[in-house]
C-alpha cells in the first residue's frame, strides 16, 4: 500500500515505509505541533489509529535537502511517564525507536515550563532537536531567547520558528539535514540516593530500546506501571532483587522518587531558563493587550461584537457581497448579456423543447444552475468566507466563545459551539461538519439540529435581508422569533436529552493583525471546498427540478403544498418557491423575493413567508452532510420534526399576528 | 466514648436542623424522631432546653455543636479535595475521622485546606481559632480560583477535579502545582493566565483549581 494518493484519507492502516528514516514530533498539546506537521509535510498526510487504541496519530513525509524522510506527529504529551492513552501511545512511539530526529516542539514563551521534558528526552539518549515554535508571539512580548546558548546549556540543536508564518522552518530543515547525534549522552544528577539506585538498576534493564537504560531505570523507579511489568517479564530476574532496590531507596528519600525526579528536571529546567530565558522588562500593556482586555468583558465586548457584526457581516457581506457584487453579476451580466446569449444559442441551435429547459430557459442548469451558483452564491459566500478567515485570524472568536459561554450552556452547548454557530451564517453545510470538534456527541446533535432549523447560511440571509429590509416591522418580527427559536429549542433539546453538562476550557491567543497570506490560503480552501461539494449539487437540482416539471410531479406536489399554503396565511403561488426551498434554502428565499417584487405579498405575509423558510427544511446538501455526520435515523428524525414545525411555526406566527391585530 | 459518639452526633443533627434549617418548624417530636439518644439526655448534660415549645441549644450546647459540624465537614473538605474520594466514601469516612479528629489535628487540617469556609455541600464550616488567627496575620489562604479577584495572582497549590478527563483538560493549560496563576476576569468566564498563554474556562473548571493566594 502506498500513500501517494494521501489527500487526508482517514482510518486507513497505518503503514511502515521502513525504507525512510524517521522523524517523530513530540510535544505538549496546544504547542503548534500540527502546524509544524502540515508545513513540513504538505499534503500528503495519512492519520491512522494506533494499533490496539482509539488514539490518531499522522503520518506523513517530506523532503528535506536531498533526502525524503517520514514524518510522525504523536499525541500531546507532557512528560516521559504516560498519565492517559494518548501519552502512553507517544512514549510507545519513542520506545520502539528508529527515530532518526526527535522534533520536541515547544511553545518559546512558556519555555520554562516545558523545557523538563525536553531534559528528559535529551537523556534518554533520544536524538533530540529542541523546537522554539511561536518565537514571533514571544517577541511580541518582548521575550528575549538566547537560543546559541540554549544550544550549548543542552548539548542538542535548537531552533527558533514559526510554524504558522513559515519563519525559521528553512534553518530547521537545515538542522535535520545536518543533524548527527552527539557521542555522549548529558545527565542530570538526582542526589546520591537516586543516583546509587540507578546504578544498581540501570545495567539490568533492556538495551538497545528507543530510549537509554539509565531512562528506563528512572522511569522503574518512579513507578512507571509499564515499565516494571516489562522488567518483571525479563527472565532470570529476581523481583526480590528489584524490590529491595527500591525499598532501599524509598527508604533513604524523604519524599518519593516520583516526586524527586520530576522537581529536580523542574529545578534544572529553571536554572537553564534563567539564563537564556529573558522575559519582558515591564508588563507589556500594548494597545492589543488592552483592547483584548476588552473584548472579554460583557461591558464592552458586546458593543464590540455588535461593531464586528456592522462592519464584517452588514457592511461587507449583506452590502458589499450580496448587494453591489451580487447586483453586478446577477443584473449586468447575467440579466443583460449571458442568460439572453445562451437562450438565443439554444432557441437557434436547439430543436427540442426540454433540452432547452434542460440547459436555459427558467429553471435550467445554466440559467438558474449555475447563475445562482456564480451570481448570487459565490459573492456573499465568498465575502463571508474572507470575512469569518479574517476574524478568525486575530483570534477573536475564542474571545466571542468566552463571552457566550453562560448562554450557550442553558441551550446544552458551551461556548466552544460558537464557532461552527458563526460559521453556519456563511454556510450551514459545512458549520455541520466543523461541529467535530465539540466534545460531546449530545452537543455535536444539538448544534446540527440548531443549524439545520435556527441558522440561516449567508445565501439565505442576503435574500431575506433583502426582502425585509424595505418593512423593519417584518424584520424585527423575524430576528426576535429566529433567536427565541434558537435559545426554546436549544433549552428543550438540552433538558430531553440525557447526558453530561459539557465544560468549557479554551486557549484565548493573544489579538494579532491578520496575515494577507493566510487569509488568502483559508478563504481558498473554503471556497474550493464549496465549490467541489456544493455546485454539484445545484446542478443536481436543477435536473431534478427540470424532471419535476417535464413529468408534472413538481405541479402535484406544487397543488399539495398550496394547500399548506393557505393554512399559514400565504398566496398559492408561494409554494413553488418552498419547494425550490427543498433544493436549495436560497432557491426559496429567491422564489419569494421574485413575489415580493411583484407586490403580491402582504406585510404579514412577508413575516411569516420568511420565518417559515428560515426554519424550513435543510437544503439537500445539508441534508446529506447531516446524513454523514449524525446518521441517517438522526438525519430523517430532524427533518421529520423541522418539515411539520417551520409550517406550524408559520402557521403561529400568522394566527398571532391577526389576533393581535397587528399589520406589519 | 461509644455515648460521647453518640451525643456529637445528636448534636450534629440538631445543628443541622435548628442553625442550617429554620428553627421555628421542628418540634420536640419531629426532632426526637431523627435522633438516636433522647432529648432528655442532651438535656440532662446541659446540651438544650427544652422548656417552651422549640428546643435551643444551651450556651454549652451551642459550643460542642459547632466543633462537631465543624470536625465534620472538615474531614468531608479532607477526603473530598485532598483525597478525592467519591460522594458516599466521602460521607462514610467523615462520619468515621470526625470523632477521632482532636484540637491540635483539626488545626492542622483546617490549615491544610486554608481555612475553608464551606464544606463540598455548600454548607458554612464554623470558624475556628485558627481561622480567626489566620484572617487577622494575613496567612496565606488556599481558594478555589473562583474566589480570586481578577489581576490577583497567586501559585497552584493542587487540583480538584474530580473525573481525570477534567484533569489531563487543565493539565493541558499548563495547571499544575506550583505554577504562577494570574485571574485575569472573573465574569462571564473565568479568564486566567499561566506563564504567557491565557485560557478562559466556566465556573466549574475554575472551581477546581485551588490556588495559595500570593497576599494581598
Ligand atoms: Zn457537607
Ligand atoms: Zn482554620
Amino acid at each position: 500500500m502506498n500513500q501517494q494518493s494521501g489527500c487526508g484519507c482517514h482510518g486507513s492502516q497505518p503503514e511502515e515505509d521502513s525504507a525512510l528514516k524517521k522523524i517523530v514530533l513530540v510535544g505538549n498539546p496546544n504547542v503548534g505541533k500540527s502546524a509544524l506537521f502540515n508545513r513540513l509535510t504538505g499534503s500528503y498526510v495519512v492519520v491512522s489509529n494506533y494499533p490496539g487504541t482509539t488514539v490518531e496519530v499522522s503520518r506523513g513525509k517530506c523532503q528535506i535537502g536531498t533526502e525524503e524522510f517520514q514524518i510522525e506527529d504523536t499525541p500531546g504529551m507532557y512528560s516521559l511517564r504516560p498519565i492517559t492513552e494518548e501519552e502512553q501511545v507517544s512514549r510507545d512511539i519513542l520506545l520502539t525507536g528508529g527515530a532518526e530526529v526527535v522534533l520536541h516542539v515547544v511553545d518559546a514563551k512558556n519555555l520554562k515550563r516545558m523545557l523538563s521534558f525536553t531534559l528528559q528526552l535529551a537523556e534518554a539518549g533520544l536524538p533530540v532537536v529542541l523546537v522554539l515554535n511561536m518565537i514571533d508571539e514571544a517577541n511580541q512580548l518582548k521575550i528575549d531567547i538566547n537560543t546559541q546558548l540554549l544550544e550549548k546549556k543542552l548539548g542538542i540543536p535548537v531552533v527558533a520558528i514559526s510554524a504558522l508564518s513559515g519563519q525559521g522552518v528553512a534553518q530547521l530543515k537545515e538542522k535535520i539535514a545536518v543533524y548527527r547525534q552527539p557521542e555522549t549522552t548529558p545527565e542530570i544528577f538526582y542526589g546520591d540516593a537516586v543516583e546509587a539506585a540507578l546504578n544498581t538498576l540501570a545495567p539490568i534493564m533492556p538495551a538497545g530500546r528507543g530510549l537509554s537504560q539509565r531512562s528506563l531505570a528512572l522511569l522503574l523507579i518512579q513507578g512507571d506501571a509499564a515499565i516494571s511489568a516489562e522488567e518483571q517479564e525479563l527472565e532470570g530476574r529476581s523481583s526480590d532483587f528489584l524490590d529491595t532496590t527500591l525499598a532501599n531507596l524509598e527508604e533513604q528519600l524523604e519524599e518519593s522518587a516520583s516526586y524527586v525526579v520530576p522537581m529536580t528536571l523542574h529545578q534544572c529546567a529553571v536554572n537553564t531558563c534563567t539564563e537564556t530565558f529573558a522575559p519582558p522588562a515591564s508588563k507589556y500593556n500594548s494597545f492589543a493587550n488592552r483592547l483584548s482586555g476588552w473584548t472579554m468583558r460583557p461591558l464592552t465586548g458586546v458593543p464590540i461584537l455588535l461593531l464586528v457584526l456592522y462592519f464584517g457581516l452588514y457592511k461587507f457581506v449583506g452590502e458589499f457581497g450580496a448587494g453591489t457584487i451580487v447586483d453586478f453579476l446577477e443584473a449586468d451580466l447575467f440579466g443583460a448579456y449571458i442568460s439572453p446569449w445562451i437562450n438565443n444559442l439554444l432557441q437557434t441551435y436547439i430543436p427540442w423543447q426540454p433540452i432547452r429547459d434542460l440547459l436555459g430557459m427558467e429553471y435550467g442548469i445554466i440559467t438558474l444552475g449555475i447563475r445562482y451558483a456564480i451570481a448570487i452564491i459565490l459573492p456573499i459566500v465568498g465575502t463571508f468566507f474572507i470575512a469569518f478567515s479574517i476574524i478568525e485570524d486575530t483570534g477573536y472568536l475564542p474571545r466571542l466563545a468566552l463571552l457566550v459561554d453562560r448562554i450557550f450552556k442553558k441551550i446544552g452547548l458551551n461556548g466552544r459551539a460558537v464557532i461552527p454557530m458563526t460559521l453556519g451564517f456563511g454556510c450551514d453545510t459545512m458549520a455541520t461538519i466543523v461541529t467535530r470538534t465539540l466534545e460531546t456527541k449530545r452537543e455535536r446533535i444539538i448544534a446540527t439540529l440548531l443549524l439545520a432549523l435556527a441558522i440561516p447560511c449567508s445565501a439565505q440571509l442576503g435574500v431575506i435581508l433583502g426582502m425585509v429590509a424595505e418593512n423593519p416591522g417584518a424584520m424585527a418580527v423575524w430576528a426576535g422569533f429566529m433567536l427565541f427559536i434558537f435559545l426554546f429549542i436549544g433549552f428543550l433539546t438540552a433538558r430531553l436529552m440525557p447526558g453530561d453538562r459539557p465544560n468549557f476550557y479554551m486557549e484565548v491567543p493573544p489579538l494579532r493583525m491578520p496575515r494577507p497570506g493566510a487569509v488568502f490560503m483559508k478563504t481558498y480552501t473554503r471556497m474550493q471546498w464549496y465549490f467541489v461539494e456544493i455546485l454539484p449539487l445545484f446542478i443536481l437540482a436543477s435536473v431534478l427540478i427540470w424532471l419535476g416539471k417535464i413529468t408534472a410531479t413538481f405541479d402535484v406536489v406544487v397543488s399539495w403544498l398550496s394547500y399548506v399554503m393557505g393554512w399559514i396565511g400565504l398566496p398559492k403561488e408561494a409554494a413553488v418557491a418552498f419547494l425550490f426551498g427543498f433544493f436549495r434554502r436560497d432557491y426559496g428565499a429567491a422564489g419569494l423575493f421574485d413575489l415580493q417584487q411583484a407586490g403580491a405579498l402582504t406585510g404579514n405575509q412577508l413575516a411569516v413567508a420568511v420565518i417559515t423558510l428560515t426554519l424550513f427544511v435543510p437544503c439537500i446538501a445539508q441534508f446529506l452532510v447531516m446524513k454523514k455526520e449524525r446518521g441517517f435515523k438522526m438525519a430523517c428524525a430532524m427533518a421529520l420534526f423541522i418539515f411539520p414545525f417551520a409550517f406550524a411555526t408559520g402557521g403561529l406566527v400568522n394566527a398571532l399576528l391577526n389576533l393581535t391585530g397587528i399589520q406589519l | 466514648m461509644k455515648i460521647n459518639e453518640q451525643i456529637e452526633e445528636a448534636l450534629e443533627v440538631l445543628w443541622v436542623c435548628l442553625v442550617d434549617a429554620r428553627p421555628q418548624l421542628n418540634t420536640k417530636s419531629q426532632l426526637s424522631a431523627k435522633l438516636e439518644i433522647s432529648l432528655d439526655q442532651l438535656a440532662q448534660e446541659g446540651l438544650v432546653d427544652l422548656s417552651g415549645e422549640t428546643i435551643h441549644f444551651t450556651q454549652a450546647g451551642k459550643q460542642e455543636a459547632a466543633l462537631a459540624i465543624r470536625r465534620h465537614r472538615l474531614s468531608e473538605r479532607l477526603f473530598h479535595d485532598i483525597i478525592e474520594t467519591d460522594q458516599t466514601d466521602m460521607e462514610e469516612a467523615a462520619c468515621q475521622v470526625e470523632h477521632i479528629v482532636k484540637k491540635g489535628i483539626e488545626e492542622k487540617i483546617c490549615r491544610l485546606l486554608g481555612h475553608p469556609e464551606t464544606c463540598p455541600h455548600g454548607k458554612p464550616i464554623p470558624p475556628g481559632e485558627c481561622c480567626r488567627k489566620a484572617r487577622e496575620t494575613k496567612e496565606k489562604f488556599v481558594v478555589p480560583l473562583t474566589s480570586l479577584k481578577p489581576g490577583e495572582c497567586g501559585t497552584i497549590a493542587y487540583i480538584k477535579a474530580g473525573d481525570s478527563k477534567k484533569l489531563q483538560k487543565l493539565m493541558v493549560m499548563g495547571v499544575l502545582p506550583g505554577n504562577n496563576i494570574e485571574l485575569n476576569a472573573s465574569f462571564p468566564s473565568f479568564v486566567f493566565s499561566v506563564d504567557y498563554s491565557q485560557y478562559a474556562v466556566d465556573t466549574d473548571m475554575a472551581a477546581a483549581i485551588i490556588v495559595r493566594r500570593s497576599g494581598i
